[in-house]
């Protein structure tokens, strides 16, 4: 260390030695034991050294100044002095460098921790960026092994640990227990015992919104023990970690949200095709009909056929309960319907409602769901009307030359019953009259102070627009509900057939 | 959605309040089940407080009431304001349901 000073503090000491010789000193030097590390101007032997002082620092002894040619108390006094100054240098030359070697490690470790954050920040896989996390932590603490333990709320645990394989999940839920019980809020083992093949360990809690356990561990330090700025590293690395592994969670629930939609809206596209697409064109009918679920599926369905015999037979039905299982559920029994409403001979209304319902009670009981459900049947040549109610509303008959009335339901729903039967009831309808067919989701809409749009409300709505033709009259009662709702959540799928006899 | 549940004698007796519907169909559910666990199953659901019933409301009724009847007992309802009535109505279920004007009209029926 003397050698240091003496380059790095040349002038100082030719300042020192150019005193001493202008005070009739024959040389001054620097001497370590036997070795001679600087003289002004030539040493001449260490018995000729007439006065010397020791250069202590820290109990450790560096050398010596030696003086020749004076004898004086005074001289000896200020060589002493001079000797406690070049211990003082020593010393403080000593601190910087244990100071620069801090910065430099400090400096290193975060070039480690800009490594990691670089690193792990392009893996979106959780397993991909936590082995890559761990790679680097264990690089950066010098160990020989890190581990990550994660039970998130869901109940899965992530348990990773890289690059060597030292730990059992029981040795980690020991140390758990154990840093449970610790008051530190860090579990610091120098000597682990029981746990063959750790030598040391150091764990610390992560913070992750998903977890109810989280911790980052660094498993044998390759050098020495665990420090407290490896506690410091080590906390530095589990606040980095809870903050990468909620970032890869929300990125994979985003992703399977967005996988969801995917799903829901090539579901809703199917649905749309359940639908029949073409509306009959029947001389002497205006005929419309429109659905619009809830969400991206319902469980509202209507249906309609042009029998060979003349008949149009109809079908509005609903299936209780909201989104995927009543759309399932509506895809079986507007499938099953169908196949009986374009069975010949034709069956009835009440036929279609006993044996769909004898076909479909089981289903219905199994999963707790049951069905309303109009089924009409219209005779083109006299504008009979036959029709069967099983729980189904609204269905409001507008006559030209009177009020508008509700047709009332009969039976119960499909699905409630193991055997139903249907009641069929016969009305002639003739030109200007109108029958609108709805679900409940026309009326039981609430507005922004929780007002009922109602069965009233609709009827006058409906009466109203009487002289609209089919598909007007059918857009515009959508409209004007979906305006009462402005705003508000769509609480139930809302649909609407229109039948209008118009005699020619 | 509040709940109430209490027994008279052997009659389980829920008391609802709110809107039941969707969204709380599923916690009332899980009470009727509690009650229908054992037989004879006797269970009135008072729905004085009840402002709407929607279709999940009403299926999970019919639910209760099918467990109970398998329990050698039944569900009966009591207590249906105007508005609730008319869904009862409307969907025909009221001929499915035993509905009673009030609480102790219910639970006089089951000592018949």
């Amino acid at each position: 260390m003397l050698d240091i000073i003496l380059v790095n503090r040349r002038p100082i000491f030719n300042k020192l030695a150019e005193a001493w010789l202008d005070a009739g000193a024959t040389f001054f030097a620097v001497v370590n034991g036997g070795q001679v590390l600087a003289s002004w101007p030539d040493y001449l032997g260490s018995d000729t050294a007439d006065l010397t002082a020791p250069i202590v620092v820290n109990d450790v002894y560096l050398g010596e100044l030696h003086v020749g040619g004076l004898h004086s108390e005074e001289a000896r006094q200020m060589l002493a002095v001079e000797g406690q100054v070049i211990e003082a240098m020593v010393q403080q030359e000593q601190e910087l460098n244990s100071v620069a070697a801090v910065l430099v490690d400090t400096q290193d470790q975060f070039w480690a921790l800009y490594q990691l954050t670089q690193t792990t920040r392009s893996y979106l896989d959780m397993e991909e960026m936590l082995e890559a996390l761990l790679a680097k932590s264990a690089d950066l603490m010098s160990t020989k092994s890190a581990f990550i333990w994660l039970e998130l709320v869901t109940g899965q645990l992530l348990f990773y640990q890289h690059p060597a394989v030292l730990l059992g999940k029981g040795d980690v839920t020991d140390f758990l227990l154990r840093l449970v019980r610790s008051k530190a809020g860090f579990l610091c083992l120098r000597e682990v015992g029981n746990h063959p093949g750790i030598e040391n360990i150091l764990m610390v809690p992560v913070d992750v919104r998903f977890a109810k356990t989280a911790v980052i561990g660094m498993v044998n330090k390759v050098e020495g023990a665990f420090t407290t700025p490896d506690i410091k590293l080590a906390r530095i690395i589990a606040e980095y970690a809870g903050a990468q592994v909620e970032n890869v969670i929300s990125y994979q629930d985003s992703l399977d949200k967005a996988r969801l939609r995917q799903q829901m809206e090539l579901a809703e596209r199917v649905q749309s095709q359940l639908f029949s697409q073409e509306k009959p064109q029947v001389p002497g009918v205006d005929f419309w009909a429109a659905s619009k679920a809830a969400s991206h599926v319902g469980g509202d369905f209507y249906d309609y056929y042009l029998h060979p015999n003349g008949c149009l037979t109809f079908v509005v039905g609903d299936v209780s309960g909201k989104g995927i299982a009543s759309a399932l559920l509506m895809a079986m029994t507007l499938s099953v319907t169908r196949i009986r409403m374009q069975r010949t001979p034709a069956l009835s209304p009440a036929q279609i409602v006993e044996q769909v319902n004898s076909e479909l009670y089981k289903d219905f009981s199994r999963v707790n769901m049951f069905a309303t459900v109009f089924v009409g049947q219209f005779d083109l040549a006299n504008g009979r009307l036959v029709y069967a109610n099983a729980g189904h509303s609204p269905i409001i008959l507008c006559p030209a030359d009177y009020k508008a009335m509700f047709i009332e339901a009969d039976s119960e729903p499909m699905g409630i019953l193991p055997k139903t039967t249907a009641t069929e009831r016969t009305i002639f309808l003739k030109s200007g009259d109108l029958l609108v067919v709805g679900s409940d989701g026309l009326y039981e809409v609430h507005n922004e102070d929780e007002e009922m749009f109602g069965l009233d409300r609709l009827a006058t709505a409906v009466s109203s627009l009487r002289t609209e033709t089919a598909r007007t009259l059918t857009n515009k009662v959508l409209e004007l509900i979906h305006h009462f709702n402005a705003g508000q959540y769509q609480e139930d799928d809302r649909t609407i057939l229109v039948l209008k006899p118009t005699g020619s | 959605m509040q709940i109430t549940a209490r027994q008279i004698n052997d009659i389980q007796i829920l008391e609802l309040a709110g809107r039941f519907d969707t969204a709380t169909a599923s916690s009332v559910l899980q009470h009727i089940d509690s009650a229908t666990a054992q037989a004879p199953a006797k269970v009135v659901v008072n729905l004085e407080k009840v402002s709407f019933v929607d279709s999940t409301g009403l299926s999970t009724l019919v639910q209760g009431t099918k467990q109970s009847r398998m329990q050698d007992g039944d569900l009966y309802i009591c207590g249906l304001q105007q508005p609730v009535r008319i869904i009862f109505e409307l969907t025909r279920l009221d001929k499915f349901f035993e509905i009673f004007p009030a609480e102790e009209d219910a639970i006089a029926a089951f000592a018949l």
